[in-house]
């Protein structure tokens, strides 16, 4: 299956030092406290720009494969979660250090990670042409219930009041429309700014409300460094990773199960790393004999959770790549890399770049393989020194960054003020409870929402939005996916 | 605070609504190009108008809370803004503007190791140290963007 040409591509010295130093960066980024993947690959595109797609691509998925696993570093040792995902088992994670086995639980978070990682990664390699071939069914409208299905993931994803919710959703779609129109050419939204006409580049609003409102969020409340004091239990290497293995086949279902959910939550749009972990978790807990456990150092619940966070990033490429609708918000930032470099996403992906398709399989593969040796070098040694690193250092160099990342994108400070603007929104927005995912979506995809609304209405009016099987078929999971947790509430207050 | 009550969130509400107002306006601008069912101008309009109704709800639904909250506080004044907490922010995004205003002129060097230096102060790093971290950070960026993905940095009136 994989060709020697897909073998030669991929080791290049090119390919290979950027895998190894971008899987730094991810290790660094994981292990900083409020530092997301998401924010790690918005400040990768400038350098996206200047090179080839494989190299590119290859960048970022290794970064956020070592970035999610490595959000549970600081998870373990000051009990602040490096990357949203580590929140779910944060608890179980720092009450194992405080028993002087810290090390111990982020060898269990090691192999679940890179075991369910390889579970994603073979789901989406065997499976994504099956849905690619699928998705050639698809019509206008389809594809216009599908973008809702994603938008409306994003909304019932996260956490807080309905309303925030929605407002982010629609100031997101909002600030897609600005500029002229994909139909019709008409300029929209510019309040007479000229810069505007050809609407905002998203590139440097992720960077602006990920970068830019950390720096904010970190001058505002003047955070400081945690003094760490770690209990004096040394693991050697091999005792780590014989424990990490033991761990998986002692909760086995645990570990599958885990596995399977985050390749499914990772596939549907807009639903990410963060909630796989979650949701995982909280299935692990119901079905668990050790229920005591839960909250207190549980490591099957480590393991449950963490398989999911890893696998669920292959899934999130499977709607990527199949339908060119994020996965997660990591993966709408590939998205926006793969048409940088003129390579379009969707069901013919496959065969038009099936050798970049199959190289990028195996470099999922080898990210999640690096993942143990990188990741003991990190629990052993580098955690430590990451979690030293000051503010006076760290904050100057994210605001530098966001600057020149920002007007690398096309060299006007126009987008290096959008940036400034967008992270003070972004801040406000967090301190309000406004979640931020809904407007990210909505930016990515409020353009090609209305696109395929003004397709299918042009068609047939209204009724074609309804009339064909698949249609009805996406429109039944939308109810479904809005009333399953009304639903749950119903059978269970009848049991 | 009552329960975690942002006094910020109301008039945030409301500037969001204000937003909604602007947004609805600049909308009856957009040429319909003679469609019946507004062509271009239909998908933003729908859209503004959901901002506009859950711009009205939240002020609704905040201003209760704000109200509550000052009932509750009678006696204590509403707190004012803390100068001391937001001073340093707008400090920064004053600093950032400046650098975007100033970089044409003075080029990448000066502007990006003065920024790093004055935020490296704000995190109360020593002045040594502050100068260190100021010319890691300008160099290192330098040989990133300019050196190895010839980003145009630009250069001002001295050149560098």
């Amino acid at each position: 299956m994989v060709g020697i040409d897909v073998i030669y591509d991929i080791l290049t010295p090119k390919i290979i030092i950027t895998m190894l130093l971008t899987s730094f960066y991810g290790l660094f980024i994981g292990s900083m406290p409020g530092l997301t993947a998401t924010m790690a690959a918005a400040l990768l595109v400038p350098f996206a720009f200047w090179l080839d797609p494989l190299t590119a691509l290859a960048m970022i998925i290794v970064m956020d494969v070592l970035a999610i696993w490595a959000g549970d570093v600081p998870a373990t040792f000051v009990r602040i979660p490096g990357t949203p995902a580590s929140a779910a088992y944060i608890d179980d994670m720092y009450e194992l250090t405080k028993k002087g086995r810290g090390q111990i639980a982020l060898s269990i978070s090691l192999l679940g990670s890179t075991l369910g990682g390889l579970i994603g990664v073979l789901v989406l390699m065997f499976f994504s042409p099956e849905l690619a071939r699928f998705a050639i069914n698809f019509s206008s409208s389809e594809f216009f219930w599908l973008v809702i299905f994603g938008l409306i993931s994003s909304v019932l994803a996260v956490r807080g009041s309905v309303i925030k919710r929605m407002t982010s959703l629609i100031l997101g779609l909002l600030i897609s429309l600005i500029g002229f129109d994909p139909v019709f050419y008409s300029s929209r939204l510019t309040f007479g700014i000229p810069e505007l006409e050809g609407g905002l580049s998203y590139i440097p609003i992720l960077i602006g409300v990920f970068g830019m409102s950390e720096v904010i969020r970190r001058v505002y409340y003047k955070t400081r460094g945690v003094t760490i004091t770690l209990p004096p239990t040394e693991f050697k290497a091999l005792e780590l990773i014989a424990t990490g293995f033991s761990t998986i086949r002692k909760y086995f279902t645990r570990f599958i199960t885990g596995s399977l959910i985050g390749v499914i939550i990772g596939a549907l749009p807009g639903a990410g790393a963060d909630i796989a972990a979650w949701l995982s978790y909280n299935i692990s807990y119901r079905f668990s004999k050790n229920k005591d456990e839960y909250g207190k150092g549980s490591e099957e619940g480590i393991l449950a959770a963490t398989s999911a966070n890893n696998a669920s990033l292959g899934g999130a490429w499977i709607p990527s790549l199949v339908f060119g609708i994020p996965g997660d918000s990591v993966t709408a930032i590939v998205l926006g890399v793969m048409m940088m470099k003129a390579v379009i996403p969707g069901p013919r992906i496959f065969v038009e770049q099936g050798r970049l398709i199959t190289s990028l399989f195996i470099i999922f593969l080898i990210a999640n393989i690096l993942i143990i040796p990188l990741g003991i070098l990190t629990i052993k040694t580098l955690g430590r020194l990451f979690l030293r690193t000051p503010d006076y250092l760290l904050v100057p160099a994210i605001l530098v960054f966001c600057i020149v990342g920002s007007y690398a994108v096309d060299f006007t400070f126009f987008n290096v003020a959008v940036m400034i603007l967008f992270g003070v929104i972004g801040f406000f927005m967090d301190r309000y409870g406004f979640p931020i995912p809904p407007m990210i979506l909505g930016i990515i995809l409020g353009k090609m929402l209305e696109t395929y609304f003004v397709m299918t209405f042009m068609k047939g009016g209204i009724i074609a939005f309804f009339n064909r099987p698949l249609s009805l078929v996406l429109i039944i999971l939308i109810i479904f996916i809005i009333l399953t947790p009304k639903l749950g509430k119903v059978v269970m207050g009848r049991r | 605070m009552v329960g975690g009550f942002k006094p910020g969130s109301f008039f945030f509400s409301i500037f969001l609504l204000i937003i909604s107002v602007l947004l609805l306006r600049e909308s009856f601008k957009i040429n319909t190009l003679g469609i019946g069912w507004g062509g271009p101008r239909f998908f933003p309009q729908t859209l503004i108008t959901f901002l506009l109704l859950l711009s009205i709800i939240l002020v609704v639904v905040e201003g209760g809370k704000f109200f509550k909250y000052l009932t509750l506080n009678r006696n204590n004044r509403v707190p004012s803004v803390r100068w001391g907490e937001v001073l340093p922010v707008i400090l920064v995004l004053a600093a950032s503007l400046t650098y975007v205003l100033v970089i044409k002129i003075v080029g990448y060097f000066i502007t990006t190791f003065t920024l790093s230096f004055i935020v490296s102060l704000m995190f109360r790093a020593r002045v040594l140290d502050a100068l260190l971290i100021a010319t890691v950070i300008t160099l290192s960026i330098w040989f990133l963007f300019k050196v190895l993905l010839s980003v145009p940095l630009p250069e001002g009136m001295f050149g560098w």
